[in-house]
């Protein structure tokens, strides 16, 4: 009964009889963090942008695409600088959105926001958009405020070969990119570099021209670990200012902004229910931007060149791990860490040489349980300690409940806060002396340091520590899906309590520049400096409806509405309560036709409201996008060239009333090679 | 004398029957593997199995010149672990009969062993018949089916879809040699597919292509059905496949009825498979599917 195993000669371990083919090892692909969790089974509200509807909409810029998402508001500032609006609080310097690029947070910790035009990649890198509307931040960290916005590149598995896009058009629209994917064994990658130009809007010089680089990359370590790297760069020229009379304070400048970032990413799959990874990445960005101007004083006191200087750097180091995690048979959990440190230097913004820190350290958990088949308990939280404001916890709880195959509802309570930017907790913003004026102001007597002060309207110094601006939400949601009629149904009611909302008040601040009246008792003057704190309230309810139908072969219909509801209390009333329209509409069809030709129309309908910070109060627009393209082959190489017209119906007034966005085409060429 | 002849003779009949009585009541296997670890686990179950069942066995892996080393003789029957093993099997058989496992339809067809001797091979290719059912089974709606196969593979292609049309079923397929190409087969595919079907092929299903596979099909919301636990861990929302224990409780059988003096067939088909569900990925791709034991079930009543 005995076994006796000789082994004589060994053989490789790839077999060459099929058994290679039937017991191999295959790496886990389709991953706990690879699967896209569809919108119904999600814990909270989620409009997610593909690349079918990010192509449909003709979109040039990011920003645009989020004209899609029920409640947002795409405006522009200059030409290269876009305002965005959600729920209400519509400003160029929007920052209660947390915005990721591939689980990387590339809010500013200048601004906030994120800079949306100086961003390294361009719309073909995507993957999809998964837009998060409301309070998140036990899933996305500090910031996740009114919303997220989550960019996913796409990975290089899914691409080959080369493509190179132009696109060429009015208002002086020149972007050439050339992009190229390719796998070599266990590594794949993906590069992506480009040049972008374009006039901006007519009624400021905001000319730009930009140039990016990024690649993404894969090392399959073994089954189980791979690892991904990115790096990126955007850097460009951009025109600020006004246009008007010589030697003005906001005069026609151009700045130069250099960005980069690197990241690594290390995962570990222990199957397609486990993961961990950890992740380090950093990123640096310098702007470069000095007005040249002559201070005029009376005589005998004469003229004095006194750039003002704009420039500011930033750099960001960040690690973080996460862990998912299938804790029993109906309960799955996440949870990771983070640490990073933001640094931020600038003469004229700081009124230092010094670099101004911020570090944050964050821990989260969520969990997800499924008690029986049609329910859903999703809950989280996240414990964060900042050097800005202290220790804070921001809780979230969501239950799903499949009430007939297909039909969902969704309770959802969540907590946030947004901690105070460094513009607005540590801004100092005064524009440094030159030295011979600086001497002679000493040899008048007047008492200072280094630095004294230039009234200019909107000069930031706020005098006290901030808390925290706070948002409690509650949200109902039903989503539908029809599959005999190709049909999906979104509804959602919402209400946001803020408290703690940041707000200007104004207060004088001595000027030294006094000094130069040949009046003694006017030596001393003061200016009106502004300063933040947290003194307004509000109260938002809103509804929105998305309506995603397919009704025949090739043709996609998007329908967005939403409505939102704004009551607020403190100084800022007025101005928040018309910071967002009370109404917005999108329709967004797009067919393909006969031939390889496919059309698209977008209609987008903003009620009336005016910016947070400045601007006229706008009118209800109306705006209508077009597109028409056509795939073909020209000597065996796929090309696409569409049409595109923005704003065909006429132009559209965007921060002040006379600055239009008008009517632009362009042309764009996609070769494959 | 002729006394002491006669006691010697009977004697030495007496020894002679005690052996064969011997072999008889102790029947042998040799099992010749190669030395993978595939084969070393196949080897020491069908070890043990087949001693419950009665048999003894010697386990020897083949040596580098694909020869069987010298050892006792006296099996009954050889089992051949792998193609190779089975050709090495053949060539040193004389007359025995020989089960062959662990091997799929292409490298048997390499082998090429004349038919009619006596020998019989346990595939690893699920039949034909038993994929439908599945695909029928789980997807009731899906008339199209799309398929990626290396260039070798183009005549099992041609087999698949002749089978798959008298089910009423159309398979589109797309060929392809290297990774690079499998992203744009698959984009090819998307619109004449409701689900792919990965059968075994080294060019379109290894390490490097089920990434760009596995990526787009999801992209596309396009589930996968493949052919090993491995794929279906990878991503694959459906696997049908054999796993090692099965397959040896098939070469027992099989041992079973050589020992009852029946024929076996050149080919055997799997008696025994597993179905395996990737209820994340079918969850994700919004697919609601009967659990892996309803599929298994179904697929024993069916005739396969």
């Amino acid at each position: 009964m005995g076994v006796v195993g000789a082994s004589c000669g060994a053989f490789a371990e790839d077999a060459a009889d099929g058994t290679d083919d039937y017991f191999g090892d295959f790496p886990v692909v389709l991953s706990a963090s690879r699967l896209v969790q569809t919108v119904d089974k999600a814990p909270a509200a989620v409009t997610v942008i593909d690349r079918e509807m990010i192509k449909a909409s003709g979109a040039r810029e990011l920003v645009d695409v989020f004209r899609l998402v029920p409640g947002m508001v795409v405006g522009q500032y200059k030409g290269h600088q876009p305002a965005l609006g959600f729920h209400g609080f519509t400003d160029p310097y929007f920052r209660q959105l947390q915005v990721l690029i591939d689980g990387v947070s590339v809010y500013s910790p200048v601004w906030g926001g994120a800079d949306w035009s100086q961003l390294p990649i361009v719309l073909e890198d995507i993957e999809r958009i998964e837009v998060v509307r409301g309070p998140n931040a036990a899933a996305f960290g500090a910031n996740s405020f009114l919303g997220v916005v989550n960019i996913i590149t796409r990975d290089p598995a899914v691409e080959h070969g080369g493509e190179a896009i132009v696109n060429f058009g009015e208002n002086g629209i020149r972007d050439e990119i050339v992009r190229y994917a390719a796998s070599q064994g266990d590594v794949r990658y993906r590069l992506t570099a480009g040049q972008r130009a374009d006039h901006g809007l007519d009624s400021h010089p905001d000319t730009r021209r930009s140039n990016l680089f990024n690649m993404r990359g894969h090392f399959r370590m073994s089954s189980s670990d791979e690892l991904r790297w990115q790096i990126g760069y955007a850097g460009g020229d951009q025109e600020q200012g006004v246009y008007s009379a010589p030697n003005h304070t906001d005069g026609r400048r151009t700045s130069h902004y250099d960005a980069g970032s690197v990241q690594l990413r290390w995962t570990h799959t222990r199957d397609a229910d486990e993961e961990a990874w950890f992740q380090f990445s950093h990123a640096e960005r310098s702007h470069r931007e000095i007005l040249p101007y002559t201070l005029v004083f009376p005589a005998p006191f004469g003229s004095w060149n006194y750039p003002l200087d704009f420039s500011y750097e930033y750099a960001r180091t960040d690690i973080e791990l996460q862990n998912t995690l299938r804790l029993a048979d109906s309960v799955r959990g996440v949870w990771g860490s983070q640490a990073r440190q933001d640094r931020a230097r600038s003469k004229t913004y700081f009124a230092s040489d010094d670099w101004q820190l911020v570090e944050l350290y964050r821990l989260f958990g969520n969990l997800e349980w499924r008690p029986a088949t049609a329910w859903i308990v999703a809950g989280g939280a996240m414990l964060e300690k900042n050097s800005i404001t202290g220790t804070s916890v921001s809780p979230s709880l969501a239950l799903n409940y499949e009430a007939l195959p297909g039909h969902t509802l969704r309770v959802r309570a969540a907590q946030a806060r947004r901690t105070p930017t460094l513009y607005e907790e540590r801004f100092d913003w005064r524009f440094e002396l030159p030295p011979a004026l600086r001497d002679m102001l000493a040899g008048m007597g007047a008492p200072f340091s280094t630095y004294a002060t230039l009234p200019l309207a909107g000069s930031i110094r706020t005098q006290q520590e901030l808390d925290d601006e706070r948002i409690r939400s509650a949200e109902l949601s039903y989503l539908g899906q029809f599959p005999e009629q190709h049909l999906n149904v979104e509804l959602h009611a919402f209400e946001h309590h803020l408290t703690g909302l940041f707000d200007q008040y104004r207060y004088s601040y001595p000027t030294v520049l006094g000094f130069v009246s040949t009046d003694p008792d006017k030596r001393v003057q003061y200016s009106t400096i502004v300063g933040f704190d947290n003194l307004d309230r509000a109260l938002i309810k809103g509804q929105s409806m998305v309506l995603r139908w397919r009704p025949w072969s090739g043709g996609l219909v998007y329908l967005a509405g939403s409505s939102t509801n704004i009551r607020a209390e403190g100084p800022g009333t007025r101005v928040i309560e018309s910071s967002g329209p009370q109404h917005t509409a999108t329709v967004l069809v797009s067919q393909a036709l006969p031939d390889d030709w496919r059309i698209s129309i977008g209609y987008y309908r903003v009620g009336t409201m005016a910016m947070l910070s400045g601007g006229d109060a706008l009118p209800a627009t109306e705006r209508i996008d077009v597109g028409v393209a056509r795939r073909f082959r020209l000597v065996a190489t796929p090309m696409e060239v569409a049409l595109i017209v923005q704003n065909a119906n006429g132009g559209i007034p965007v921060f002040e009333v006379q600055d239009i966005d008008r009517r632009t085409a362009w042309l764009s060429m996609r070769i494959e090679y | 004398m002729t006394g002491t002849l006669r006691c010697c003779l009977w004697g030495l009949l007496l020894a002679m029957m005690s052996i064969a009585g011997t072999a008889a009541a102790e029947p042998r296997i040799l099992i010749v593997r190669e030395d993978s670890a595939v084969a070393r686990q196949a080897a020491e179950l069908l070890a043990r199995e087949a001693a419950a069942a009665g048999w003894t066995s010697l386990d020897l892996t083949i040596a580098a010149d694909r020869t069987i080393p010298a050892h006792a003789e006296g099996e009954q029957v050889l089992v051949a672990l792998g193609s190779r093993a089975l050709a090495a099997a053949l060539r040193h058989a004389a007359g025995k009969p020989v089960v062959a496992a662990l091997l799929a339809q292409a490298s048997l067809d390499e082998i090429a062993p004349a038919t009619g001797d006596r020998w019989s091979a346990i595939l690893l290719d699920q039949p034909i018949e038993r994929w439908i059912n599945l695909i029928q089974t789980a997807f009731p709606g899906i008339q199209q089916v799309g398929m990626l196969a290396g260039p070798a593979s183009q005549k099992a292609a041609r087999v698949v879809e002749r089978k798959m049309a008298d089910r009423k079923l159309t398979l589109a397929v797309e060929t392809i040699a290297t990774a690079e190409e499998v992203v744009p087969a698959i984009e090819r595919l998307t619109p004449r597919m409701g689900v792919l079907l990965a059968m075994p092929d080294p060019l379109a299903h290894n390490r490097n292509t089920v990434q760009p596979l596995l990526l787009t099909t999801y992209r596309a919301g396009i589930p996968v059905v493949a052919y090993s636990e491995s794929y279906q861990q990878a991503g694959a929302v459906l696997a049908l496949y054999s796993t090692v224990p099965q397959i040896v409780a098939q070469v027992v059988d099989s041992l079973q009825q050589v020992r009852e003096g029946k024929v076996l067939p050149n080919h055997q088909s799997p008696r025994y498979f597993t179905v395996g569900v990737n209820s994340a990925v079918a969850r994700s791709l919004g697919l609601t599917l009967p659990t892996a034991s309803e599929l298994d079930g179904r697929l024993r009543s069916l005739a396969q």
